[in-house]
């Protein structure tokens, strides 16, 4: 009877770990063996140690500034998207009638095509004609959005932003949903104003949605592309660029695999000691 | 009381804001693609003169969304269908017969990997197995990276089927392989819609990995095929918003009715890698 099982289970699970170890697991191992060699797609790699991660770390001001840039969106990600996404999703909270409708939309964005919204938004920013040039220009703010390389990062960072609002808004809606009503009636009993009760009760009391919402921020953030590649081609020079933008250009425009690869490592990494230290600080916070 | 009656009516005053600004800019890609684009540049707020569909006919003969209107809807259903059924198969053995939290652990390690490590090495394989210039080499790269996060969701829900069930099914001799078809299967069809919804959205997005695995030109995606309509016809902006329509209908329709499902798996906690 056990033989019947386990040659059941093994073919069952066979056809996608067959897909799985071939097209994932494999292709992450090649990953990390390409960053410890030279190759520029021609040829075989040749091996060179770390001379890829030092060249990243000691050579390369691109890869910085685009790093510098992936910090700066995931900063505002943090002090102006979420926030905002939060008091968004409270206000709905407050209310009855249309709630569905508010939530359709202000989630809508999020499922649109990034190259959708990243052509729509090239449009509207067009100097001469867009949309939104025009208007921001009557406010008497006028820029060439896609090409000063004063605001380009602006230009590309603001519409992600918008776009992936809606994704907090749900996260933080169903935190603050999931907040017993019997807490807040009590503490409005108590005589608690509405600020005093959005900060020291509602807040603390969503925090799985808001632990879900940063790390959710940080490795979106950490991962970004379409949106430069798009409306400005990380430019001018690498004044728009994030760390993938190198990172394709690197690998796909001059075909330098090996230091590509090394670039996709550091992203992987990145991701993963946030993932590790966030985990550590909030189970030490939660024991508290 | 009255306090709260103008509380609650600033509310909605702030959200109905909030809510007319974020449907413009889709009302105005949606109205500039019926327009003339001489009549977009005199007036961008305009409405059009009739429902003209010349832009439409453009972007899809001229500007081929046709080719890559079909190539991305073949692609995502084929990965659809594929990745759900080899996913779920793998959840049931996961979650029921070798309950191992390594196996578990193993099929979900897609969930931590971001596609970026991914691209060059597909790339290479793609060449070596000579599957550059086919369907199935971009469909199991395609496959291969919903598997894990379809692999999560529909485990979840395996967790949920009652064990009874698929005992009182071997006793009356149904096979294993019926079991799982008849009994198991729409026990988890909330997670197999989740899972489903999900990969069609993210797959029908996908922009980065076919800009760097598709280079033939016959079987690029709708999303490389927006963006080099913006190369040569960037400033038709009649013909680009049609593009635009066109490249997101299908994710729009799927919202409409299956909104449920999309914030089912964005809300899961599994933080897509």
């Amino acid at each position: 009877m056990n033989k019947g099982k386990n040659l059941f289970a093994a073919s069952f699970l066979a056809p996608g770990l067959i897909v799985f170890i071939g097209f994932i697991i494999i292709p992450i191992i090649m990953n990390f063996s390409y960053s410890l060699s030279e190759w520029d797609a021609i040829g075989s790699p040749e091996f060179i140690g770390l001379k890829n991660y030092i060249d990243i770390f000691t050579n390369d001001p691109g890869y910085w500034e685009a790093a510098k840039n992936n910090l700066i969106i995931v900063f505002f990600a943090f002090i102006v998207q979420n926030p905002v996404a939060f008091i968004i999703a409270w206000l709905v909270t407050r209310i009855r009638r249309f709630s569905k409708a508010y939530q359709s939309v202000f989630f809508l964005p999020v499922v649109i095509s990034t190259v959708a919204t990243a052509t729509m938004f090239y449009i509207m920013l067009n100097s001469d004609v867009g949309v939104i040039s025009k208007f921001l220009a009557m406010l008497g703010i006028e820029y060439a959005w896609l090409s000063d390389p004063k605001v380009v990062l602006v230009s590309v960072i603001a519409p992600q932003l918008w776009q992936y609002l809606g994704i907090h808004f749900i996260m933080f809606l169903g935190g603050i949903q999931a907040i017993e009503n019997d807490v807040l009636e009590s503490a409005r009993i108590d005589g608690a104003s509405t600020g005093c009760l959005l900060w020291r009760i509602i807040v603390p009391l969503s925090w799985p949605s808001i632990q879900m919402s940063l790390i959710y921020t940080f490795i979106g953030c950490l991962k970004t592309f379409d949106y430069s590649y798009i409306m400005t081609k990380g430019g001018p020079g690498n004044a728009s660029s994030f760390i993938a933008t190198i990172l394709f250009k690197e690998g796909f425009m001059k075909n330098h695999y090996g230091y590509a690869t090394a670039i996709a490592v550091t992203i992987f990494v990145y991701s993963l000691v946030f993932t590790l230290i966030f985990k550590t600080v909030t189970k030490k916070m939660d024991l508290n | 009381m009255h306090k709260a009656k103008v509380c609650k009516a600033a509310i909605y005053f702030v959200l109905s804001i909030l809510f007319l600004v974020n449907l413009f800019p889709f009302w105005w890609v949606l109205n500039t693609s019926f327009r003339d684009n001489t009549a977009v540049f005199t007036n961008t707020l305009g409405l059009p003169d009739s429902l003209n569909f010349e832009n439409y006919i453009k972007a899809w003969d001229i500007g081929n969304f046709r080719q890559y209107f079909v190539n991305t809807f073949i692609t995502v259903a084929l990965t659809l269908l594929i990745c759900i059924i080899f996913a779920s198969m793998a959840a049931y053995v996961s979650a029921r017969i070798w309950k191992s939290v390594f196996l578990y652990g193993f099929l979900s390690l897609g969930l931590m990997v971001p596609t970026h490590v991914l691209l060059i090495p597909e790339k290479v394989i793609l060449q070596t197995l000579n599957l550059t210039q086919s369907r199935l080499g971009i469909t199991l790269v395609y496959i291969a990276v919903n598997f894990s996060f379809s692999f999560f969701i529909i485990y979840t829900s395996m967790l949920t089927v009652p064990k009874e069930l698929e005992e009182a099914a071997a006793i009356d001799g149904a096979s294993r392989v019926r079991t799982f078809f008849t009994i198991v299967l729409p026990i988890v069809k909330p997670g197999l819609a989740t899972a489903s919804v999900m990969l069609c959205y993210t797959a029908w997005n996908e922009y980065l990995l076919p800009l760097c695995i598709v280079t033939n030109n016959n079987l690029k995606m709708l999303s490389q095929g927006l963006n080099e309509l913006k190369g040569q016809y960037g400033m038709d902006y009649g013909l680009m918003t049609a593009g635009i329509v066109i490249t997101v209908i299908p994710i729009v329709l799927i919202y409409t009715f299956l909104q449920k499902y999309i914030v089912a798996g964005v809300t899961s906690g599994a933080v897509k890698g």
